[in-house]
């Protein structure tokens, strides 16, 4: 894999279930995406974008076909190395945020902090005041708003400061100002730098903001594009 | 609903680990209650047919005037009463000597109160020579069969039966001596008219009296007894203290005192488990709720079908229970039977102890349910389908909280102390739980750490002697120092032991006089024996209303004496509550009361024995061998045997006990490992946000067990508070003036209980790191859960 490819994937299958319940969710998948894109993966409902994520994640192992990632062959990684894979190099965001209730918002970020370096105070702190939360530190997620919760949780993915960000729905459980807050953020985090984005999104208006635009099908992928002029979010017509 | 049904079906088998340990819980508790209460009413019923089959006397009046059969007989409550004799004199069984007992029956026909049970041979017939039915259990202890012959007071004497006695199922000397050593006892039923003939220095005439089968026994009893003290009586006997009955009766009182404790505490501990498992299911199934509240089933449905869960796990576990209750019971009968040799075994099923170990089950089910299906009653279906769970609010840790420092801990521990606060139902339930198991060891451990202390105690610090010595002739100075003088024997020393009754004001208490020398090394004593005056066991301080300097009033109905004296001081023996004077003062007090008993006549082997404590390093056989070789020796027993006679009695007690903490540990195991798994299933997404951000699962798991050591030593002290509370009660149903047993609890099993608990939460833990590895991250990170 090239240095400045930053995820490649070939011939890549998954298959839930046998028999007659057997169902492919991904069939024969290649692309590559290079660093320091935003990349939108779009499709209805059921076309395997979330189950193409869990593989760029590691979450899930592919049933045939590879995934290259920054330098990692996940194929050949057992469950401690997909580990290792998902603690250094990918940041997670979910579309339910996924914080820990009972850590502040400071906690859940220092909690991956803790893991992956030193420092972890000003780490901490300099990440959630990059999201706009510096005087939110100490609040607990159920004293947050949704847009705050997300905003953690990307901070929280963010801390380990990784070569790659994967977001599942970001703003699927935002109303539309918080959602265009949060995807300004995501935005900002990859301009001019080698951070990788990967948005998996049922809502095509995001991919106005993608660099590259992935689509899928029935598990397959259908069309792939680059956007010569991404626009920033506030100028989608939402 | 059939189709509700159907859901709650498929519910529990989808979870149905947490169900299965749910209904361990639930069965562990009513197989004990429908065991041990079954054991418990079937030995009373197997006791109480051999009484009435062979006429038990219900009051037993030792030396009463002449005249008094027949003013008990014409008692009302009474069916009948009659007068026998009775005498302890040597007997010679092979090459053993042993002063035995001889009761006077009629020839040819039984007594019309206490009779015996033939179990092999023949009643006497008046046939030649003398004739004696065999007790049981010397019969066994001597390898006696129907035709063998032994000698009884000096004359051969042929067995004709082997009897069972209801007098003498347990085989006990009297009140003080419940445990004999093998070969050290027997009884032996002979001819009425023979027995005033053999030489004896005491024979008893003793009244038996038997009352109508639907007789106010106390009230007959307080009549009984009042007219036999006006009858002079040495001895008023009811069967309550009769010692057979009393070590039988005893037994029976601890059954039922387990019977209904214990599996209390496991209904409790299922119950518990219960509400945790229903208040998830409700928690979970929010969403489901919601639509089907929305389709039209009213929410009282929904709460009944909710409810029905308990229900169900109550009766199918008090279902099972009651079917393994049966075996239980009928094997404990069994048991029971057996070591005691009560010769009518009932062994019947009691149906209202099935249907209330049923009933145990249901409530302990239904009530559980109740709480977490009321919150069903309280959804809104709108607000339900959202499938939204509260929001839990957040906040730092009590820990945290009074200690400050550990706001700085890594954040890793601050989850997991915060976890504990997380859920404060479900974390009260594993510390209850934690509370339980420990109160049910220690309460059992803690009986065990008693009885062995105590038989340590007596054998190691109160009774000192290594051999007790009868002996056929007068015990002089010239025997006892035959005695001391065999090779391997370090000290020899006489012992007076005379039945006795302590009696102040309107309060008595029949027992045994010992008489030691004042310096004696044959017996622990915290100070030496006064000079004149008492020791006295500690429960005639309560029995008797005693204090020390109070005269007490001792009466030996053997003697026809009766005495005064001080208490000069209370003794906390372990084993049976008796009376010690010196020799010379008991002596005294019986000569100048009497003096036709002088020094001579206590110096009968009947009054009379010795102790003896054999030279460091001596090998014990040997040396009792050249012992019973002295001349006028009768026999001399290895006072380890008594010690072993004992520890063989407790021995079925022990394994139950063994059993008891294996329920305890399962019952632990149970409780918190459904704590734990719906911790688990609580928080899976939680869990999964974790491992997605790099987390390993040994790291996730490592949070939940943090929690549950916290949780679990959260319940540690309360439990050893509550544990030795609840052994102390137990031991204090037990424990009577034959064994005033005192709590003890050794460090061993302190440590050995917390250890446990710790052991059990960690066992309870793998299922759950299993289910944190089977995590799959991918699917659960999509879900709102958290």
């Amino acid at each position: 894999m090239a240095n400045d490819v930053a995820v490649k994937a070939s011939g890549l299958t998954k298959t839930y279930g046998e028999g007659e319940t057997e169902v492919h969710a991904l069939i024969d998948v290649s692309f590559e995406i290079p660093r320091g894109e935003f990349v939108v993966l779009q499709g209805t409902s059921g076309s395997g974008k979330t189950t193409l994520l869990n593989q760029l994640g590691a979450l899930e192992a592919p049933t045939s076909g590879e995934v290259e990632s920054n330098g990692y062959h996940l194929n050949g990684l057992d469950d401690d190395g997909r580990t290792g894979y998902r603690l250094h190099s990918v940041g997670f965001v979910f579309q339910f945020y996924n914080l820990v209730p009972s850590l502040t918002a400071y906690e859940n970020v220092a909690l991956i902090a803790e893991l992956t370096g030193d420092d972890v105070k000003d780490r901490t702190e300099a990440m959630l005041d990059a999201v706009g939360l510096a005087d939110r530190m100490n609040h607990f997620p159920g004293q947050m708003s949704g847009g705050e919760q997300q905003r953690v949780s990307i901070a929280r993915g963010l801390v380990k400061n990784p070569p790659l960000m994967l977001c599942d729905e970001p703003t699927g459980a935002l109303d539309t100002e918080t959602g265009i807050q949060v995807l300004d953020l995501l935005r900002e985090i990859t301009d001019g730098g080698d951070r990788t984005i990967v948005v998996v999104t049922h809502n095509s208006q995001i991919s106005q903001i993608a660099n590259r635009v992935i689509d899928l099908k029935d598990g397959a992928v259908t069309d792939m594009h680059i956007n010569e002029t991404p626009l920033n979010p506030q100028d989608v017509a939402w | 609903m059939k189709l509700l049904s159907l859901k709650r079906r498929r519910d529990i088998l989808r979870q149905k680990w947490q169900f299965v340990a749910v209904i361990v819980t639930v069965v562990l508790g009513v197989a004990m209650f429908a065991g041990t209460f079954n054991a418990y009413l079937n030995l009373g019923s197997s006791l109480e047919g051999t009484y009435e089959r062979l006429a038990m006397a219900d009051m037993t009046v030792t030396g009463a005037d002449e005249g008094f059969v027949d003013v008990a007989r014409t008692t009302s409550g009474v069916a009948n009463a009659i007068v026998r004799r009775q005498a302890d004199v040597p007997f010679e069984i092979g090459e053993d000597s042993l002063i035995g007992r001889v009761v006077g029956v009629p020839v040819g026909a039984q007594p019309a109160i206490n009779m015996v049970d033939v179990e092999t041979g023949g009643y006497l017939s008046g046939g030649d020579g003398l004739e004696v039915m065999l007790d049981t259990h010397g019969a066994s202890d001597f390898g006696i069969e129907v035709g063998a012959t032994l000698t009884i007071a000096g004359r051969e004497a042929t067995v004709v039966a082997i009897v069972v006695s209801p007098e003498y199922l347990w085989p006990a000397r009297d009140e003080q001596s419940l445990f004999t050593a093998p070969k050290s006892f027997a009884v032996a039923f002979v001819d009425e008219a023979v027995l005033a003939d053999l030489e004896a220095q005491t024979i008893l005439d003793q009244t038996l009296v038997l009352y109508e089968e639907d007789a106010d026994v106390a009230a007959v009893d307080a009549t009984i007894e009042g007219l036999a003290r006006s009858a002079n009586a040495g001895s008023i006997q009811p069967l309550a203290n009769q010692p057979s009955n009393n070590a039988i009766s005893k037994e029976i009182e601890g059954l039922q005192t387990m019977a209904v404790a214990f599996p209390l505490l496991f209904l409790a501990a299922a119950g518990m488990a219960i509400y945790v498992l229903i208040t998830r299911l409700v928690f979970s199934q929010r969403g489901v709720i919601g639509t089907l509240r929305s389709l039209g089933i009213s929410s009282k449905r929904m709460s009944r079908h909710y409810r029905s869960y308990g229900t169900m796990v109550g009766l199918i576990g008090a279902g099972i229970g009651v079917v393994v209750g049966g075996f239980i019971g009928r094997g404990m009968t069994a048991l029971y039977i057996q070591i005691f040799g009560i010769p009518d075994l009932v062994a019947a099923v009691h149906i209202p102890t099935i249907i209330l170990a049923l009933a145990f089950g249901f409530v302990a089910g239904a009530l559980a349910s109740i709480a977490p299906s009321r919150t069903v009653l309280r959804l809104a279906p709108a607000e339900a389908m959202r499938g939204d769970t509260p929001t839990a609010g957040g906040k730092r840790s009590l820990f945290e909280t009074l200690i400050p420092p550990l706001r700085k801990a890594p954040v890793r521990w601050r989850m997991t102390l915060r976890g504990i606060g997380r859920n404060k139902k479900r974390s009260s339930t594993m510390v209850i739980g934690v509370v339980l198991a420990m109160t049910l060891i220690l309460a059992t451990a803690g009986m065990m750490d008693s009885m062995l202390t105590a038989i340590d105690t007596q054998f190691q610090d109160v009774a000192l002697e290594d051999a007790s010595i009868i002996f056929e002739v007068p015990v002089t100075d010239d025997v006892i120092n035959a005695v001391a003088d065999v090779s391997g024997v370090e000290a020899a020393e006489p012992v007076i032991a005379l039945a006795a009754t302590l009696s102040k004001s309107d309060s008595s208490f029949s027992t045994v006089m010992n008489g030691y020398e004042r310096d004696t090394v044959m017996h622990g004593f915290p100070a030496p024996l006064p000079v004149s005056g008492a020791f006295v066991g500690h429960a005639m301080r309560d029995l008797l209303d005693l204090e020390v300097g109070d005269i007490v009033r001792i009466t030996f109905p053997d003697l026809e004496t009766t005495i005064t004296t001080t208490v000069e001081m209370f003794l906390n023996e372990p084993l049976g509550t008796v009376a010690y004077m010196s020799t010379e003062a008991l002596t005294a007090a019986i000569e100048d009361a009497n003096p036709a008993i002088t020094a001579d006549v206590l110096a009968s082997p009947a009054a009379t024995t010795a102790k003896a404590i054999f030279a460091d390093g001596a090998d014990p056989g040997p040396v009792l061998d050249r012992v019973k070789e002295v001349d006028g020796v009768a026999t001399a027993v290895d006072a380890t045997k008594l010690k072993e006679s004992i520890e063989d009695f407790q021995a079925f007690f022990y394994a139950f006990i063994g059993i008891m903490m294996l329920f305890g540990g399962a019952m632990a195991f149970a409780l918190i490992f459904n704590t734990i798994s719906v911790n688990v299933a609580e928080r899976s997404s939680e869990f999964a946000s974790m491992r997605a951000n790099g987390l390993t699962h040994r790291r996730v798991a490592a949070l939940i067990a943090g929690e549950n050591i916290i949780l679990t030593a959260m319940g540690i002290a309360p439990g050893l508070i509550v544990g030795y509370l609840a052994a102390q009660a137990f031991l204090g149903s037990l424990a009577d003036e034959q064994m005033p047993l005192q709590l003890t609890i050794t460090p061993f099993t302190w440590i050995g209980t917390i250890a446990a608990m710790f052991v059990v939460a960690g066992l309870s833990l793998i299922p759950a790191v299993r289910a944190i590895k089977r995590i799959n991250v991918g699917e659960i990170v999509r879900e709102r859960s958290v």
